[in-house]
Protein backbone atom coordinates (compact mmCIF):
# COMPACT_ATOMS: atom_id res chain seq x y z
CA UNK A 1 0.00 0.00 0.00
CA UNK A 2 1.57 3.07 -0.66
CA UNK A 3 0.67 6.35 1.45
CA UNK A 4 1.30 9.71 -0.26
CA UNK A 5 2.61 12.76 1.69
CA UNK A 6 -0.93 15.24 1.86
CA UNK A 7 1.80 18.29 1.12
CA UNK A 8 3.45 16.75 -1.72
CA UNK A 9 -0.23 16.01 -3.18
CA UNK A 10 -1.17 19.52 -2.54
CA UNK A 11 2.06 20.58 -4.46
CA UNK A 12 1.80 18.18 -7.25
CA UNK A 13 -1.83 19.02 -7.38
CA UNK A 14 -1.31 22.83 -8.30
CA UNK A 15 1.40 21.78 -10.63
CA UNK A 16 -1.35 19.23 -12.56
CA UNK A 17 -3.63 22.58 -12.04
CA UNK A 18 -0.79 24.53 -13.74
CA UNK A 19 -0.13 22.08 -16.33
CA UNK A 20 -3.53 21.14 -17.09
CA UNK A 21 -4.23 24.83 -17.58
CA UNK A 22 -0.94 25.27 -19.90
CA UNK A 23 -2.68 22.09 -21.64
CA UNK A 24 -6.10 23.62 -22.18
CA UNK A 25 -4.79 26.61 -23.02
CA UNK A 26 -3.20 25.19 -25.92
CA UNK A 27 -6.25 23.35 -26.44
CA UNK A 28 -8.27 26.89 -26.77
CA UNK A 29 -5.28 28.52 -28.43
CA UNK A 30 -5.26 25.41 -31.39
CA UNK A 31 -9.55 25.31 -31.61
CA UNK A 32 -9.03 29.23 -31.93
CA UNK A 33 -6.65 29.13 -34.94
CA UNK A 34 -8.62 26.28 -36.48
CA UNK A 35 -11.84 28.01 -35.99
CA UNK A 36 -10.24 31.32 -37.58
CA UNK A 37 -9.07 29.12 -40.17
CA UNK A 38 -11.90 27.50 -41.32
CA UNK A 39 -13.67 30.54 -41.29
CA UNK A 40 -11.17 31.32 -44.34
CA UNK A 41 -10.90 27.92 -45.99
CA UNK A 42 -14.52 26.95 -46.11
CA UNK A 43 -15.02 23.18 -45.40
CA UNK A 44 -15.17 20.93 -48.03
CA UNK A 45 -16.74 17.02 -48.05
CA UNK A 46 -14.83 16.41 -50.88
CA UNK A 47 -11.92 17.76 -52.40
CA UNK A 48 -10.01 15.17 -54.57
CA UNK A 49 -7.28 15.70 -57.04
CA UNK A 50 -6.17 13.28 -59.87
CA UNK A 51 -3.01 13.09 -61.92
CA UNK A 52 -2.87 12.55 -64.81
CA UNK A 53 -6.42 13.56 -66.16
CA UNK A 54 -5.90 11.39 -69.45
CA UNK A 55 -3.47 8.79 -70.92
CA UNK A 56 -3.18 7.69 -73.72
CA UNK A 57 -1.57 4.10 -74.34
CA UNK A 58 -0.43 2.44 -77.22
CA UNK A 59 0.75 -1.77 -77.06
CA UNK A 60 0.54 -4.41 -79.70
CA UNK A 61 -2.25 -7.01 -79.68
CA UNK A 62 -2.14 -9.78 -76.70
CA UNK A 63 0.32 -6.97 -75.24
CA UNK A 64 -0.12 -6.01 -71.38
CA UNK A 65 1.04 -2.53 -70.67
CA UNK A 66 1.02 -0.78 -67.16
CA UNK A 67 -0.37 2.79 -65.77
CA UNK A 68 -0.88 4.01 -62.45
CA UNK A 69 -2.96 7.35 -61.49
CA UNK A 70 -2.31 8.94 -58.63
CA UNK A 71 -5.12 10.34 -56.23
CA UNK A 72 -4.94 13.06 -54.03
CA UNK A 73 -7.98 13.68 -50.60
CA UNK A 74 -7.17 17.36 -50.55
CA UNK A 75 -9.89 17.96 -47.71
CA UNK A 76 -9.18 17.96 -44.24
CA UNK A 77 -11.58 15.13 -43.51
CA UNK A 78 -10.36 10.97 -44.50
CA UNK A 79 -12.31 9.61 -47.41
CA UNK A 80 -13.90 6.10 -48.63
CA UNK A 81 -13.06 5.92 -52.56
CA UNK A 82 -14.10 3.45 -55.14
CA UNK A 83 -12.39 2.74 -58.13
CA UNK A 84 -13.92 1.38 -61.62
CA UNK A 85 -14.29 1.59 -65.49
CA UNK A 86 -16.81 2.90 -67.13
CA UNK A 87 -17.43 3.37 -71.28
CA UNK A 88 -17.71 6.74 -73.08
CA UNK A 89 -19.00 8.05 -75.97
CA UNK A 90 -19.57 11.88 -77.13
CA UNK A 91 -22.55 13.65 -76.20
CA UNK A 92 -24.00 16.31 -78.79
CA UNK A 93 -22.54 18.94 -76.65
CA UNK A 94 -19.14 17.41 -76.69
CA UNK A 95 -19.12 16.22 -73.45
CA UNK A 96 -18.92 12.40 -73.14
CA UNK A 97 -21.89 10.00 -71.60
CA UNK A 98 -20.66 7.36 -69.60
CA UNK A 99 -22.27 4.19 -70.21
CA UNK A 100 -21.49 0.82 -68.98
CA UNK A 101 -18.27 -1.22 -69.54
CA UNK A 102 -18.11 -3.37 -72.61
CA UNK A 103 -21.52 -1.85 -74.19
CA UNK A 104 -19.17 0.81 -77.04
CA UNK A 105 -17.83 -0.93 -79.71
CA UNK A 106 -14.73 1.41 -79.13
CA UNK A 107 -14.75 0.10 -75.12
CA UNK A 108 -11.75 -0.94 -73.60
CA UNK A 109 -12.90 -0.84 -70.08
CA UNK A 110 -12.79 -4.93 -69.36
CA UNK A 111 -9.90 -5.32 -70.71
CA UNK A 112 -8.33 -2.89 -67.40
CA UNK A 113 -7.64 -4.62 -64.41
CA UNK A 114 -7.20 -1.96 -61.59
CA UNK A 115 -5.31 -2.90 -58.50
CA UNK A 116 -7.97 -1.53 -56.04
CA UNK A 117 -11.69 -1.89 -56.44
CA UNK A 118 -12.25 0.31 -52.92
CA UNK A 119 -9.84 2.39 -50.69
CA UNK A 120 -9.57 5.00 -48.44
CA UNK A 121 -7.54 8.22 -47.88
CA UNK A 122 -6.88 10.10 -44.88
CA UNK A 123 -6.91 14.02 -45.13
CA UNK A 124 -3.85 15.50 -46.98
CA UNK A 125 -3.38 11.68 -48.21
CA UNK A 126 -2.27 10.61 -51.79
CA UNK A 127 -2.21 7.15 -52.99
CA UNK A 128 -0.76 5.16 -56.50
CA UNK A 129 -3.61 3.57 -58.12
CA UNK A 130 -2.15 1.12 -60.59
CA UNK A 131 -3.49 -0.71 -63.46
CA UNK A 132 -2.71 -3.00 -66.29
CA UNK A 133 -3.96 -2.80 -69.61
CA UNK A 134 -4.19 -6.54 -72.03
CA UNK A 135 -5.10 -5.65 -75.46
CA UNK A 136 -6.76 -8.80 -77.16
CA UNK A 137 -4.80 -10.52 -79.77
CA UNK A 138 -7.47 -10.08 -82.91
CA UNK A 139 -8.23 -6.52 -81.83
CA UNK A 140 -6.89 -3.18 -83.94
CA UNK A 141 -7.79 0.65 -84.13
CA UNK A 142 -8.39 2.86 -81.06
CA UNK A 143 -10.07 2.17 -77.93
CA UNK A 144 -11.52 4.17 -75.21
CA UNK A 145 -12.37 4.00 -71.36
CA UNK A 146 -12.54 5.83 -68.19
CA UNK A 147 -11.40 5.34 -64.90
CA UNK A 148 -13.46 6.88 -62.11
CA UNK A 149 -12.61 7.59 -58.17
CA UNK A 150 -16.21 8.24 -57.02
CA UNK A 151 -17.06 9.32 -53.39
CA UNK A 152 -18.48 6.51 -50.94
CA UNK A 153 -21.27 8.16 -48.94
CA UNK A 154 -23.24 6.76 -46.37
CA UNK A 155 -26.41 8.94 -45.49
CA UNK A 156 -29.12 7.34 -44.07
CA UNK A 157 -31.37 10.34 -44.11
CA UNK A 158 -32.02 13.00 -47.19
CA UNK A 159 -30.73 12.63 -50.49
CA UNK A 160 -26.66 11.70 -50.24
CA UNK A 161 -24.68 13.60 -52.26
CA UNK A 162 -21.19 11.96 -54.23
CA UNK A 163 -18.62 13.42 -56.37
CA UNK A 164 -16.72 11.31 -59.20
CA UNK A 165 -13.71 12.42 -60.90
CA UNK A 166 -12.04 10.61 -63.75
CA UNK A 167 -9.15 9.79 -66.32
CA UNK A 168 -9.66 9.41 -69.57
CA UNK A 169 -8.33 6.69 -70.90
CA UNK A 170 -7.19 6.46 -74.78
CA UNK A 171 -5.96 2.97 -76.35
CA UNK A 172 -4.30 2.29 -80.05
CA UNK A 173 -3.33 -0.68 -81.51
CA UNK A 174 0.26 -0.27 -82.33
CA UNK A 175 0.89 -0.29 -86.55
CA UNK A 176 -3.04 -0.16 -86.63
CA UNK A 177 -4.36 3.78 -86.39
CA UNK A 178 -5.31 5.93 -88.76
CA UNK A 179 -6.10 9.46 -87.92
CA UNK A 180 -8.15 10.71 -91.27
CA UNK A 181 -11.22 12.91 -91.41
CA UNK A 182 -12.72 15.87 -93.13
CA UNK A 183 -14.74 19.36 -92.98
CA UNK A 184 -18.19 18.89 -93.63
CA UNK A 185 -20.82 20.94 -94.07
CA UNK A 186 -19.12 24.88 -93.57
CA UNK A 187 -21.53 27.37 -93.30
CA UNK A 188 -21.82 31.24 -92.74
CA UNK A 189 -24.64 32.87 -91.00
CA UNK A 190 -24.03 36.56 -91.66
CA UNK A 191 -26.27 39.13 -93.30
CA UNK A 192 -25.67 43.02 -92.55
CA UNK A 193 -23.15 45.18 -91.20
CA UNK A 194 -23.07 45.29 -87.19
CA UNK A 195 -24.22 41.94 -86.88
CA UNK A 196 -22.70 38.73 -85.78
CA UNK A 197 -20.80 36.59 -88.11
CA UNK A 198 -21.58 32.85 -87.49
CA UNK A 199 -19.11 30.07 -88.38
CA UNK A 200 -20.31 26.84 -88.45
CA UNK A 201 -19.02 23.18 -89.60
CA UNK A 202 -18.77 19.54 -88.73
CA UNK A 203 -15.56 17.55 -88.50
CA UNK A 204 -16.22 13.53 -89.56
CA UNK A 205 -13.64 11.72 -87.94
CA UNK A 206 -12.67 8.89 -91.05
CA UNK A 207 -10.37 7.06 -89.36
CA UNK A 208 -10.37 4.30 -86.69
CA UNK A 209 -9.29 5.70 -83.39
CA UNK A 210 -10.01 8.59 -80.95
CA UNK A 211 -9.30 12.03 -83.15
CA UNK A 212 -8.80 15.57 -80.75
CA UNK A 213 -8.57 18.37 -84.09
CA UNK A 214 -7.96 22.03 -82.38
CA UNK A 215 -9.39 24.29 -84.80
CA UNK A 216 -8.68 27.90 -85.82
CA UNK A 217 -11.09 29.93 -88.03
CA UNK A 218 -10.40 33.20 -89.52
CA UNK A 219 -12.46 35.80 -91.44
CA UNK A 220 -10.45 37.46 -94.90
CA UNK A 221 -11.15 39.94 -96.95
CA UNK A 222 -9.35 41.12 -100.48
CA UNK A 223 -7.05 37.78 -99.15
CA UNK A 224 -6.25 39.68 -95.41
CA UNK A 225 -7.12 38.49 -92.17
CA UNK A 226 -9.85 41.02 -90.20
CA UNK A 227 -10.50 38.61 -87.83
CA UNK A 228 -8.97 35.19 -86.63
CA UNK A 229 -10.09 32.75 -83.55
CA UNK A 230 -9.70 29.55 -81.74
CA UNK A 231 -12.44 27.59 -80.47
CA UNK A 232 -12.19 24.33 -78.05
CA UNK A 233 -10.60 21.07 -79.86
CA UNK A 234 -13.60 18.80 -81.51
CA UNK A 235 -13.13 15.35 -80.33
CA UNK A 236 -14.59 12.54 -81.64
CA UNK A 237 -14.62 8.51 -82.11
CA UNK A 238 -14.46 6.80 -85.51
CA UNK A 239 -17.17 7.82 -87.48
CA UNK A 240 -18.66 10.26 -85.31
CA UNK A 241 -19.01 13.86 -86.71
CA UNK A 242 -18.43 16.74 -84.26
CA UNK A 243 -19.75 20.07 -84.62
CA UNK A 244 -17.96 23.26 -84.37
CA UNK A 245 -19.16 27.00 -83.68
CA UNK A 246 -17.23 29.91 -84.09
CA UNK A 247 -19.22 33.45 -83.39
CA UNK A 248 -17.52 36.48 -84.54
CA UNK A 249 -19.29 39.74 -82.63
CA UNK A 250 -16.49 42.46 -84.10
CA UNK A 251 -18.37 44.79 -86.96
CA UNK A 252 -17.72 43.81 -90.37
CA UNK A 253 -18.11 46.54 -93.40
CA UNK A 254 -20.29 45.89 -96.48
CA UNK A 255 -18.39 43.32 -98.98
CA UNK A 256 -17.50 40.18 -99.81
CA UNK A 257 -15.31 37.98 -97.53
CA UNK A 258 -14.28 34.12 -97.33
CA UNK A 259 -14.07 32.04 -93.86
CA UNK A 260 -11.46 30.09 -93.49
CA UNK A 261 -11.70 27.10 -90.99
CA UNK A 262 -8.49 25.18 -90.37
CA UNK A 263 -8.18 21.68 -87.96
CA UNK A 264 -5.07 20.40 -87.10
CA UNK A 265 -4.65 16.95 -85.55
CA UNK A 266 -1.48 14.95 -85.43
CA UNK A 267 0.79 16.45 -88.23
CA UNK A 268 -2.61 16.54 -90.24
CA UNK A 269 -3.71 20.22 -91.37
CA UNK A 270 -7.17 20.36 -93.08
CA UNK A 271 -8.53 23.23 -94.61
CA UNK A 272 -12.00 24.56 -95.84
CA UNK A 273 -13.69 27.88 -96.84
CA UNK A 274 -16.86 29.24 -98.04
CA UNK A 275 -17.54 32.67 -99.52
CA UNK A 276 -19.91 35.20 -97.96
CA UNK A 277 -21.18 38.83 -98.12
CA UNK A 278 -22.27 41.61 -95.94
CA UNK A 279 -24.83 43.88 -97.19
CA UNK A 280 -25.36 47.57 -96.26
CA UNK A 281 -27.33 48.29 -93.01
CA UNK A 282 -30.94 48.42 -93.92
CA UNK A 283 -32.63 52.00 -93.50
CA UNK A 284 -36.19 52.28 -92.84
CA UNK B 1 26.69 33.25 -23.10
CA UNK B 2 24.78 35.32 -25.59
CA UNK B 3 27.14 37.80 -26.47
CA UNK B 4 29.84 35.25 -26.62
CA UNK B 5 27.12 33.40 -29.05
CA UNK B 6 26.87 36.61 -31.50
CA UNK B 7 30.79 37.08 -30.76
CA UNK B 8 31.32 33.79 -32.54
CA UNK B 9 28.73 34.23 -35.39
CA UNK B 10 30.55 37.49 -36.20
CA UNK B 11 33.54 35.79 -36.40
CA UNK B 12 32.20 33.25 -38.28
CA UNK B 13 30.44 35.70 -40.83
CA UNK B 14 33.57 37.33 -40.83
CA UNK B 15 35.79 34.45 -42.11
CA UNK B 16 33.66 32.39 -44.41
CA UNK B 17 31.71 34.96 -46.27
CA UNK B 18 34.75 36.40 -48.20
CA UNK B 19 35.84 32.55 -48.68
CA UNK B 20 32.51 31.50 -50.28
CA UNK B 21 32.81 35.05 -52.20
CA UNK B 22 36.54 33.29 -53.59
CA UNK B 23 34.37 30.93 -55.46
CA UNK B 24 33.70 31.32 -58.92
CA UNK B 25 30.89 29.17 -60.23
CA UNK B 26 28.71 26.41 -58.71
CA UNK B 27 26.11 24.30 -60.58
CA UNK B 28 23.30 23.22 -58.60
CA UNK B 29 20.55 21.31 -60.02
CA UNK B 30 17.24 21.93 -59.24
CA UNK B 31 14.53 19.12 -59.91
CA UNK B 32 10.71 19.59 -59.27
CA UNK B 33 7.84 17.23 -59.85
CA UNK B 34 4.83 19.26 -60.54
CA UNK B 35 1.98 17.20 -60.63
CA UNK B 36 -0.73 18.34 -62.84
CA UNK B 37 -4.68 19.78 -61.20
CA UNK B 38 -7.70 18.06 -61.75
CA UNK B 39 -9.99 18.65 -59.03
CA UNK B 40 -13.26 18.29 -57.66
CA UNK B 41 -14.65 19.69 -55.01
CA UNK B 42 -18.12 19.55 -53.12
CA UNK B 43 -18.84 21.28 -50.21
CA UNK B 44 -21.47 18.50 -48.39
CA UNK B 45 -22.38 15.07 -48.83
CA UNK B 46 -26.03 15.57 -48.20
CA UNK B 47 -29.37 17.85 -48.22
CA UNK B 48 -32.91 17.08 -47.41
CA UNK B 49 -36.50 18.85 -48.25
CA UNK B 50 -37.51 18.44 -44.94
CA UNK B 51 -41.44 17.22 -44.51
CA UNK B 52 -43.56 17.68 -47.95
CA UNK B 53 -47.45 16.77 -48.58
CA UNK B 54 -48.32 14.83 -51.58
CA UNK B 55 -49.21 17.39 -54.28
CA UNK B 56 -46.47 20.22 -52.42
CA UNK B 57 -43.15 20.96 -54.33
CA UNK B 58 -39.79 21.60 -51.76
CA UNK B 59 -36.73 23.25 -52.61
CA UNK B 60 -33.21 22.58 -51.19
CA UNK B 61 -33.01 24.85 -47.61
CA UNK B 62 -29.38 26.14 -47.81
CA UNK B 63 -29.15 29.54 -49.27
CA UNK B 64 -26.15 28.50 -50.97
CA UNK B 65 -27.16 25.52 -52.24
CA UNK B 66 -24.65 22.25 -52.78
CA UNK B 67 -21.24 24.11 -53.71
CA UNK B 68 -18.90 22.45 -56.76
CA UNK B 69 -15.67 23.39 -57.81
CA UNK B 70 -13.47 22.30 -60.49
CA UNK B 71 -9.99 23.27 -61.59
CA UNK B 72 -7.63 22.07 -64.26
CA UNK B 73 -4.31 22.83 -65.46
CA UNK B 74 -4.55 19.50 -67.99
CA UNK B 75 -4.85 22.26 -71.07
CA UNK B 76 -8.27 20.41 -72.12
CA UNK B 77 -11.83 21.54 -71.41
CA UNK B 78 -13.25 20.30 -68.28
CA UNK B 79 -17.15 18.56 -68.13
CA UNK B 80 -19.25 19.03 -65.01
CA UNK B 81 -22.61 16.79 -65.33
CA UNK B 82 -25.24 16.01 -62.56
CA UNK B 83 -27.01 12.70 -62.12
CA UNK B 84 -29.17 11.50 -59.66
CA UNK B 85 -28.31 7.18 -59.69
CA UNK B 86 -31.75 6.22 -58.88
CA UNK B 87 -35.25 7.73 -58.64
CA UNK B 88 -35.84 8.71 -54.87
CA UNK B 89 -37.09 5.65 -53.33
CA UNK B 90 -38.82 4.21 -50.09
CA UNK B 91 -38.77 0.52 -50.19
CA UNK B 92 -40.73 -0.20 -53.48
CA UNK B 93 -42.19 3.21 -53.98
CA UNK B 94 -40.42 5.70 -55.85
CA UNK B 95 -41.25 9.39 -57.17
CA UNK B 96 -39.71 9.41 -60.61
CA UNK B 97 -37.08 11.54 -61.85
CA UNK B 98 -39.02 13.72 -63.89
CA UNK B 99 -40.12 15.10 -60.27
CA UNK B 100 -36.80 15.99 -59.26
CA UNK B 101 -35.05 18.97 -60.73
CA UNK B 102 -31.47 20.80 -60.48
CA UNK B 103 -30.66 24.32 -61.38
CA UNK B 104 -27.40 26.05 -61.12
CA UNK B 105 -25.28 29.29 -61.38
CA UNK B 106 -21.43 29.94 -61.79
CA UNK B 107 -18.72 31.90 -60.78
CA UNK B 108 -16.96 30.69 -64.13
CA UNK B 109 -16.37 32.02 -67.82
CA UNK B 110 -17.59 28.39 -69.11
CA UNK B 111 -21.01 27.28 -71.02
CA UNK B 112 -23.60 26.84 -67.66
CA UNK B 113 -26.45 24.77 -68.62
CA UNK B 114 -27.79 25.30 -65.19
CA UNK B 115 -29.85 28.49 -65.81
CA UNK B 116 -33.13 26.99 -65.75
CA UNK B 117 -34.99 24.28 -64.28
CA UNK B 118 -33.72 20.86 -65.30
CA UNK B 119 -35.46 17.66 -64.72
CA UNK B 120 -33.21 14.26 -63.49
CA UNK B 121 -35.03 12.60 -66.39
CA UNK B 122 -33.54 14.73 -68.95
CA UNK B 123 -30.60 12.60 -70.43
CA UNK B 124 -28.71 16.07 -71.60
CA UNK B 125 -27.14 16.36 -67.78
CA UNK B 126 -23.85 18.22 -69.01
CA UNK B 127 -23.66 21.50 -65.76
CA UNK B 128 -20.95 23.28 -66.74
CA UNK B 129 -18.00 23.18 -69.61
CA UNK B 130 -15.20 25.20 -69.01
CA UNK B 131 -13.28 27.59 -71.25
CA UNK B 132 -9.63 27.05 -72.71
CA UNK B 133 -8.55 29.40 -70.18
CA UNK B 134 -10.15 27.57 -66.93
CA UNK B 135 -8.98 24.29 -68.62
CA UNK B 136 -5.31 25.88 -67.93
CA UNK B 137 -4.99 27.27 -64.60
CA UNK B 138 -5.52 25.57 -61.82
CA UNK B 139 -8.12 27.61 -60.26
CA UNK B 140 -11.17 26.68 -58.88
CA UNK B 141 -14.38 27.08 -60.97
CA UNK B 142 -17.31 27.10 -58.94
CA UNK B 143 -20.94 26.32 -59.41
CA UNK B 144 -23.39 26.78 -57.16
CA UNK B 145 -26.61 23.63 -57.40
CA UNK B 146 -30.04 23.91 -56.03
CA UNK B 147 -32.94 21.05 -56.05
CA UNK B 148 -36.35 21.01 -56.59
CA UNK B 149 -38.97 18.41 -55.66
CA UNK B 150 -42.89 18.12 -56.43
CA UNK B 151 -44.28 15.33 -54.19
CA UNK B 152 -47.19 14.11 -56.86
CA UNK B 153 -50.38 13.54 -55.24
CA UNK B 154 -50.66 9.83 -55.26
CA UNK B 155 -47.32 9.57 -53.16
CA UNK B 156 -47.24 6.97 -50.81
CA UNK B 157 -45.80 8.22 -46.94
CA UNK B 158 -41.95 7.69 -46.16
CA UNK B 159 -38.86 8.55 -46.17
CA UNK B 160 -37.31 8.75 -49.74
CA UNK B 161 -33.78 9.22 -50.67
CA UNK B 162 -31.73 8.81 -53.48
CA UNK B 163 -27.75 9.91 -54.27
CA UNK B 164 -27.33 12.84 -56.73
CA UNK B 165 -23.84 12.04 -58.42
CA UNK B 166 -21.47 14.98 -60.01
CA UNK B 167 -19.16 14.15 -62.55
CA UNK B 168 -16.11 15.40 -64.03
CA UNK B 169 -13.60 14.66 -66.37
CA UNK B 170 -12.05 15.81 -69.23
Amino acid sequence: MKIRNPKSKILNKSKILNSKFNHWSLVIGICLVIGAWSLVIPAYALSINIDPSNIRIVQKPGETKSGSIIVQNSSSAGIKLKTYTEDWVYAPDGSKSFIKPGSSVYSCSNWIVLDTATFELAPNEGKKISFKITEPKNSSGGHVSVVFFESTVDVREGIAVAGRIGTIIYQDTEGDIKRAGEIKDLSVLASEEGTPVSVKFYFQNNGNTHISARPKISITKDNKTVAETEIKPINTLPADKGAGLATFTAPLKEGSYKAQVELKFDDKTLKSQADFTIKKTSTK
Amino acid sequence: MKIASVMILMVLTVFLVPAYSLQTTNTLTVMVNVQSSFALIVNSDSFDFSRLMPGQTGEIARAEGIVVAGASSGGNPWYLKVSAVKPLSSGSDFISNENFSWYSSTEGKGESFGSAEKSFSDPSNTAYISSLDEANSSEKVVNKFKFKLFVPEETKPGYYTTTVMFTMTE
